[in-house]
């Protein structure tokens, strides 16, 4: 039961750690470290919506704590120039920063609404990890370079 | 004097060449016997749609509604620019007072109701292999559709890829017109994805290589590709340590419905639109394409 939310844990805290080291001089780095945690979090919630793993509400808990806050930190890490060197992150992002935005936001409301849901059963779950997954696509079709 | 023979003679010859070129490479239109009595069912059609992805394409871009068919995007190619048309059932602007037959001719011979060729951006080589049915059905759907009258100006292609009569002879290699035909050594749910992926969704048209003459490679069948708009690659998705031999069916079942891989990094770019489209299949057809996946000859990502 255990085993999954201390998986989240255990990214968080590394990433934590992570994107105070390189936050101020590398945001591409740092920003590459939350989306990893995103990702992470993904893993755990998708594994349960998948019925891979099973439900445990906390670990479902605190994968959306994690997409939720790491969202918000990667919000800030896409400044002017940024958009060469190692990474996938589209010049375009600079060209439409306002709607670059508001998908981030859209996925901020959708893992908060799963926070705020508290869901205590798989059924209740599932749509809301598919709002948060939904979300992580529509900004990576428009903004995300195809892996070479 | 001599001179004066050879002028004649190569205006000649070049006359012959013009002929030639003229009669080979004139639309190959269908007649409206060829086509089979059948009921048109709508609802089905609405099915068909999905399967075959044409909202990827027509959907207008920069909004939600995949029936919003007014067309208006660019595909930026190495060719030029072609501008995706408006497919709404507008009688104007879209494609509403098409008529069967101009309609099985556009999908599965690449032909417009002008009696134009298409260029193949437009997947016909792909459709061509569909039931008639089905492009029946897709048409009693397409009507229902709501209308958009926005119209969409020509594509911009470079000398001599904007010469339409030059699609004929490329159809001559790469047109022939063949209905699907299943592979015997499949079983029947395999059998039914190939059907999905050879004649409707048109994977192969960006996951397989093409040739010089812009044909797919058949012998590179879905081992990936150059990515036709822009930078990066298609990846291979055959059962090949460079495809996707670690995803079990299950995996593909999940990416197609959701847009995650295995590990949980979303399917971007244009296959978040493909999965848009894959997300409004049955269970069971994800699964018929999972099974096809699997079965197809394992190829190295060899460029």
């Amino acid at each position: 039961m255990w085993k999954a939310a201390i998986a989240v844990g255990a990214v968080v805290l590394a990433v934590g750690a992570a994107t105070a080291a390189t936050v101020a001089d590398d945001p591409i780095e740092a920003r590459q470290t939350l989306m990893k945690n995103v990702g992470s979090a993904m893993q755990v919630a998708g594994n349960m919506a998948r019925g891979e793993t099973e439900f445990e509400p906390r670990a479902a808990h605190m994968a959306m704590r994690t997409i939720n806050s790491s969202i918000i930190g990667a919000m800030e890490l896409f400044p002017e120039g940024t958009d060469s060197g190692d990474t996938r992150a589209l010049p375009e992002i600079w060209d439409n920063m306002d709607d670059f935005l508001a998908k981030a936001e859209a996925l901020r409301e959708a893992s908060q609404a799963a926070i705020d849901a508290e869901p205590q059963d798989l059924d209740s779950f599932r749509p809301l990890v598919a709002d948060v997954g939904n979300n992580c696509s529509a900004c990576h079709e428009d903004y995300r370079r195809p892996e070479d | 004097m001599s001179g004066r023979l050879l002028v004649i003679a190569f205006v000649g010859l070049a006359t012959a060449g013009a002929v030639a070129f003229w009669l080979v490479s004139a639309p190959q239109p269908l007649t409206a016997d060829a086509l089979p009595s059948h009921e048109p069912d709508a609802e089905r059609g609405r099915y068909v749609f999905f399967a075959t992805g044409c909202a990827g394409c027509h959907a207008t871009p920069d909004q939600d509604d995949p029936l919003h068919l007014g067309g208006g995007r660019e595909l930026d190619t190495p060719f030029g620019v072609f501008r995706v048309p408006n497919v709404s059932s507008d009688p104007e602007a879209g494609i509403g007072e098409w008529s069967d037959v101009e309609f099985v001719n556009a999908m599965m011979r690449g032909v417009s109701p002008r009696g134009r060729h298409y260029y193949p951006a437009f997947p016909y080589t792909t459709y061509q292999r569909m039931a008639p049915e089905d492009v029946l059905d897709l048409k009693a759907f397409l009507d229902t559709v709501p209308a958009v009258d926005t119209g969409i100006g020509g594509h911009d292609l470079a000398f001599p890829f904007n010469v339409r009569r030059g699609v004929g002879v490329w159809k001559l290699l790469n047109l022939d017109g063949q209905p699907f035909e299943a592979d015997p050594e499949l079983d029947e749910t395999a059998q039914r994805g190939a059907y999905l992926v050879e004649a409707m969704s048109h994977c192969g048209e960006c996951h397989t290589p093409r040739d010089m003459l812009g044909g797919l490679d058949h012998d590179r069948w879905l081992a990936g590709a150059a990515n036709p708009a822009g930078e990066g690659r298609i990846p291979n998705i055959t059962p090949h340590a460079d495809g996707i031999v670690d995803w079990s069916e299950r995996d593909i079942v999940y990416a197609l419905e959701t847009g995650f891989t295995p590990e949980f990094d979303t399917l971007g770019s244009s296959m978040a639109r493909v999965v848009s489209n894959t997300s409004e299949l049955t269970d069971e057809d994800r699964q018929a394409i999972a099974a096809y996946l699997k079965a197809v000859s394992p190829l190295s990502d060899a460029r």
